[in-house]
């Protein structure tokens, strides 16, 4: 027996009237029926020693006493929220008979009946323990499920003449108990603690594996909304009416009256609750619908109504032009999310669908106390229902017939559900069929109201492995989000919390819009730069180069994989592996699906941890056919480009001999495979770096080189460019060849000269100094590359776009703008350089520009005016005169000695007054003469 | 308020008519519409006042730039999408001896005030002023 | 009051428990126009159409998602994306809250208002400087 489960006595005078089991629940306080204290002293025995109890309180039939000395105690749990049904097991312990022995009664069934104030509850079928008289035992506790749930009462002969007890739940003297006393169900209580600790386990190895990364969750248009809508019904739908209400439809009313078709949602002014979600939602739904439809309706009818266009009008303008049927829509698809039991995520590889499960798991689900288990898919070996089902019954310590009465009653309590999270669907690979294994899961779902299901699996090849999930009997329930909109803000904020969380500074002013965007476009690829990256500060970021990326990401996760083993060479085993996979694409020029089956149990080891922990590769499941059909796994690339990326290595490193290779190449390009573009952009790009050497010579003999070259050259890092391509490039623009255009706009692009050593804006200037000898062809020059473009308000011409790579007056805008601190300009100085070159083609705003730029930054428009002011060309010197003449009419220019010397200075000047006073003499003297 | 034209795509014009009880003047004009006293608000009713004094054309100079007659009053605004009404509204002012003044406000006009009421649809009848803006959007 | 527009999505900043009602009221006072002329009318429905259907984005974190966000700042930087150096702009004072307005629930056409220029924003403004709603 307990030690908490003592024995009273009640006392007239000295003589003991009637014997009672009490519970100790504070340290002074024990409960008892209250008909046990019926003398006039009172007493409980705690280790053998009787205590005297100074006085009681009592409610519905039992009693608190108050002891008179302090008794050792501890915290009991009483529950007024277990189960007590036919089914329920009880538990008695206490004192019976005037000699108050120990006993113990059990049984099964609780009838509960509302008729009496002191007791609520018959007990039936005892199993063990039955007795003639069961007096003593008044008071004793009623166990059920591990809680206390009621204490017993009396003994009385029921229907059939059989003597049965009865007790009082702890619902009639709950007041009684001390605050701490009082518990919610065992099961519940032990099950929302337990899926929290699992739950944040499993959140935690996404976290250690980077997979989670929380400082760069964007909520991205309404996902997570709508995650919401389905996962909290309640307050969710409430949101969506109280909006609803606030929307004013009078006006239009005052129209669609005519044809009684008001739109009326006062009749749904409700307060909605668990009870009534449901119907709120689809009534609400409807109605919405309807609003909607008459709008609509509204609309054509008016079209059709032929009215004059001041008619027409004034009742659109003042009416329909607004977003309303639009935002109504809006939230109809939330609702739609409120009333569905299963939730598809798909996205496209890599793009953040766990990051996104696990934020709105923590910060949504654990947040809220929702009873949540997470599962990634990639564990599976069987039935997900097998996993949730030994979870939900703590390894069947309860039955699944009690777990799912309580959870059940939690649901019809509440509506909130028990949320069942599988992440990543297409990477499990030990269950055979997958697809299928989980439309029977969401079938078998079906028979439990209370689970929702979020899952989540690619974009890519969604219908081959999981169209079969749409076609479930459950249709009406479930629902798949695309989340493919990537909006600016989202590209922001993932950017920069990348670099952020792998510690990656750039340089001020060298990120360029086509770097960020092919970044961001691909949150994979930032993913693989960034890992490569890490640490790495101030960087140069105008480019991304993907082959380099590539190649470090490879070598990175080599060594990775191998952290803790001791191994002679670690990259050995990746790379070996890798070759494998190509090597047999190659073979069977399939460059998707490897089979599985071709790999040793090793190498199936390392592909289970690129498919866990990375982003590489991916299985699939598809027919292969041998004599016969058969499923089997297979992996692929994911990245299309990296698969490329190792077929090239593979090919370099394998075909040693040059006519081994050719024929390869030629192959390749022949039959025209899923691979040529790629492997061919690889192949020039490792010839023009790593393998420059060998395999330059044998790639500029192939008689599509020249092609190659001017698709691929633009892509390759400025440390590999050589004077030859300089040459090359200079050619194309003097001789106006057909790249000579793209040649202008890749150097422009190229103005910071500290970051890009060999083509850069300066073989540009190099290039006008040579062309400037001759003023026509300068003049053509600037038109074609540089000519300025004007808007055509008048919309005269249908093509309004600028013909020239950069127009120049594009150009001074874009600087007047941008133009600020000494760190921009001072990055930007080639461009205002360019300026000085350019002068012609608009004087004013460029004059605007450098006065603007001697203001900001006074020393570096000095140093530039000063480099240019010695230039051969007199066109140039005469543009910088016309520069130094507008500085020198500011204040600030005209107490500038540097300027006012650069002035003296000026060839062109002295040479132009000069002729000119020879030129004025001669017309004089024509004159006088 | 002047706005930055490279941002409007699509451009729609629509037409007013508008005619004064006093001489037409920007005051009077403000006066008309109730524009007297300091407001900030006062700008854009300015801008409407310059987007409309730019574009106005007296009604008959406008028809016979359309090789429409001074008796054809009626086809010409039904043509251009006014009702019955707005005809016998304007035939009234022209037997007053009122100016009428027609013309078109753009969707990428000079001012904001252009584009916005460009695409209001109103109409204001009163002593001292008839502005019918009715056919405005897209 | 004032209004901040952050890429076509316009915020006020107001006191807590805004009402429209009591918003129009003041509003007429401040108009300076002669009463229900063109253009105080034109005036008052400029300001109803972006006004009417506003959302008090600190009542709302309240009601719906004061459990998910440890504050209202991070509400509005994760739930309402807004950055930082944004928020800040807002000067939020314990005793204010942040109307997101929706002049598109009204009329696309309001927007035109102020979409263009600076100048129009400043307008507004100009107006709701002097309503310490």
């Amino acid at each position: 027996m307990e030690n908490y489960i003592v024995k009273v006595k009640s006392y007239y005078n000295d003589e003991v009237i009637q014997y009672g089991t009490g519970i100790i629940i504070a340290d002074t306080w024990v409960l008892t029926a209250e008909h046990v204290v019926c003398g006039n002293r009172h007493t409980v025995e705690i280790s053998g020693c009787e205590i005297s109890i100074k006085e009681y309180n009592s409610m519905n039939g039992v009693a608190v006493l108050e002891a008179e000395k302090k008794i050792p105690w501890k915290v009991q749990a009483f529950s007024d929220d277990e189960i007590l049904d036919e089914s329920s097991n009880w538990l008695i312990q206490g004192y019976i008979g005037t000699q108050q022995k120990t006993h113990e009664i059990t049984g099964t069934g609780f009838h509960i009946v509302e008729t009496s104030n002191v007791w609520d509850c018959s007990l039936i079928n005892i199993v063990t323990g039955s007795a003639e008289d069961y007096v003593g035992l008044s008071g004793s506790p009623v166990f059920c499920d591990g809680r206390i749930v009621g204490i017993l009462q009396m003994q009385a002969f029921n229907r059939m003449g059989l003597l049965g007890i009865r007790m009082t739940t702890v619902k009639m003297f709950e007041p009684l108990l001390p605050e701490k006393a009082k518990f919610g169900n065992e099961y519940l209580t032990q099950m929302y603690e337990k899926s929290k600790k699992y739950t944040e386990m499993q959140l935690n190895k996404n976290l250690k594996s980077k997979k989670y990364i929380p400082s760069i969750f964007v909520e991205e248009g309404d996902y997570k909304e709508k995650a919401r809508y389905f996962a909290e019904p309640v307050l969710f739908v409430q949101k969506t009416l109280k909006e609803i209400m606030q929307l004013d439809f009078q006006k239009i009313n005052a129209v669609l009256k005519e044809e009684a078709k008001e739109i009326d949602f006062n009749g749904l002014n409700v307060s909605v609750t668990v009870d009534n979600v449901e119907d709120v939602a689809l009534e609400l739904t409807e109605k919405i619908k309807m609003a909607v439809d008459n709008i609509r309706l509204l609309e054509k009818r008016l079209y059709k109504r032929k009215l004059a266009w001041s008619e027409y009008y004034s009742i659109w303008q003042n009416l329909l032009n607004s977003s309303i049927t639009f935002v109504m829509g809006e939230w109809l698809e939330n609702l739609e999310y409120a009333t569905k039991k299963y939730l598809l995520l798909t996205k496209d590889a890599g793009q953040g669908k766990t990051n996104f499960l696990c934020d709105f798991t923590t910060n949504f689900l654990i947040r809220k106390g929702y009873l949540v288990l997470y599962y990634n898919a990639y564990d599976f070996n069987q039935s997900p229902m097998s996993y949730i089902h030994k979870q939900l019954t703590m390894n069947e310590q309860y039955s699944m017939e009690y777990v799912h009465k309580i959870l059940l009653r939690e649901w019809e309590r509440t509506k909130r559900p028990v949320m069942i999270i599988i992440d990543g669907l297409n990477e499990n690979t030990l269950i055979k069929n997958f697809g299928h294994c989980m439309r029977d899961f969401l079938e078998e779902c079906e028979q439990y109201p209370y689970i929702k299901v979020i899952m989540s699996t690619r974009n890519e090849l969604f219908q081959e492995r999981f169209g079969v999930i749409e076609e479930g009997g459950y249709q009406a329930h479930y629902k798949k989000m695309d989340m493919r909109l990537i909006g600016d803000d989202f590209k922001n904020r993932i950017f920069w919390g990348y670099m952020q969380y792998f510690d990656i500074s750039i340089r001020p002013n060298a990120l360029s819009q086509s770097a960020y965007d092919m970044l961001t476009d691909d949150v994979l690829l930032l993913r693989f730069f960034c890992e490569v990256n890490e640490h790495q500060q101030q960087i140069y970021l105008y480019d991304v180069y993907k082959y380099e990326v590539f190649q470090q990401y490879i070598e990175k996760k080599a060594k990775e994989y191998h952290e803790n083993e001791v191994i002679l060479n670690q990259n050995n085993i990746l790379f070996m592996l890798l070759d494998k996979i190509v090597g047999y694409m190659i073979e069977k020029k399939e460059f998707f699906h490897v089979p599985v089956s071709v790999f040793s149990q090793e190498e199936e080891r390392m592909l289970i941890k690129m498919l866990e922990n990375e982003v590489i590769f991916k299985d699939e499941q598809v027919i292969k056919s041998g004599i016969l059909e058969k499923s089997s796994m297979t992996i692929s690339f994911t990245f299309d480009e990296f698969r490329d990326f190792c077929i090239t290595n593979y090919v370099l490193e394998h075909f040693s001999k040059e006519d081994v290779f050719m024929q390869f190449w030629k192959g390749m390009r022949e039959d025209n495979l899923t691979i040529r573009e790629g492997v061919q952009k690889y192949v020039f790009y490792l010839s023009r770096t790593k393998y420059q050497k060998d395999l330059g010579p044998i790639i500029e003999k192939v008689s599509e080189y020249d092609e190659l070259y001017w698709l691929y050259i633009w892509g390759v890092q400025d440390d590999y460019l050589s004077y030859e391509d300089v040459v090359k490039w200079k050619e194309q623009v003097l001789q106006h060849g057909s790249y000579g255009r793209r040649v202008i706009n890749y150097l422009l692009m190229r103005y910071d000269c500290d970051c890009f050593h060999n083509l850069n804006i300066k073989i540009l200037f190099e290039l006008m100094d040579e062309i400037i000898v001759d003023m026509g062809e300068y003049h053509c020059f600037m038109q074609e590359m540089f000519g300025v473009h004007i808007k055509d308000d008048y919309k005269l011409l249908y093509h309004d776009s600028p013909k020239a790579v950069y127009p120049y007056n594009y150009l001074v805008r874009d600087l007047l703008d941008c133009m600020g601190d000494e760190e921009w300009n001072l990055v930007h100085r080639e461009l205002f350089r360019l300026t000085i070159y350019l002068f012609e083609l608009c004087h004013l705003d460029t004059l605007q520009l450098w006065e603007n730029l001697y203001q900001n930054t006074p020393d570096i428009a000095v140093v530039l005016l000063q480099e240019m002011n010695t230039h051969d060309s007199s066109l140039i010197q005469g543009n910088v005169i016309d520069i130094l003449e507008g500085l020198l009419g500011l204040e600030l220019g005209d107490q500038d000695e540097r300027l006012h010397n650069l002035y003296e200075n000026n060839r062109y000047k002295n040479s132009t007054l000069q002729n000119l006073s020879t030129v004025f003499e001669f017309v004089l003297g024509d004159k006088i003469e | 308020m002047k706005i930055r034209q490279d941002f409007v795509t699509n451009s729609s014009s629509t037409s007013f008519i508008i005619s004064m009880k006093e001489n037409w003047s920007e005051k009077s004009f403000l006066k008309a519409i109730g524009v007297d006293g300091e407001s900030p608000m006062n700008i854009i009713f300015e801008d409407l006042f310059e987007a409309i004094n730019k574009n106005k054309q007296d009604l008959f100079s406008y028809m016979k730039e359309c090789n429409k007659g001074p008796k054809e009053i009626r086809t010409f605004l039904t043509e251009n999408g006014y009702s019955d009404e707005v005809v016998q509204k304007v035939n009234q002012l022209l037997q007053e001896g009122r100016k009428v003044y027609f013309g078109k406000l753009s969707s990428d006009g000079y001012s904001s005030a252009e584009v916005y009421f460009c695409m209001e649809s109103f109409v204001l009848c009163e002593e001292d002023i008839y502005f019918n803006g009715q056919i405005g959007g897209w | 009051m004032k209004i901040f527009a952050f890429e076509e999505v316009y915020y006020c900043v107001a006191r807590k428990k805004f009402s429209l009602v009591n918003f129009e009221r003041e509003l007429c006072q401040h108009l300076n126009m002669r009463k229900n002329s063109f253009a105080y009318c034109y005036s008052l429905k400029i300001f109803r159409d972006f006004f009417q259907y506003f959302k008090d984005l600190r009542q709302e974190y309240q009601d719906y998602y004061a459990q998910e966000y440890g504050d209202f700042e991070a509400y509005l930087y994760q739930k309402e994306l807004l950055e930082k150096d944004k928020i800040a702009l807002f000067e939020l004072k314990y005793n204010q809250t942040i109307l997101k307005l929706r002049p598109s629930f009204s009329s696309y056409n309001v927007e035109n208002i102020i979409r263009y220029d600076e100048e129009g924003i400043k307008i507004l403004n100009q107006v709701l400087e002097d309503i310490n709603l």
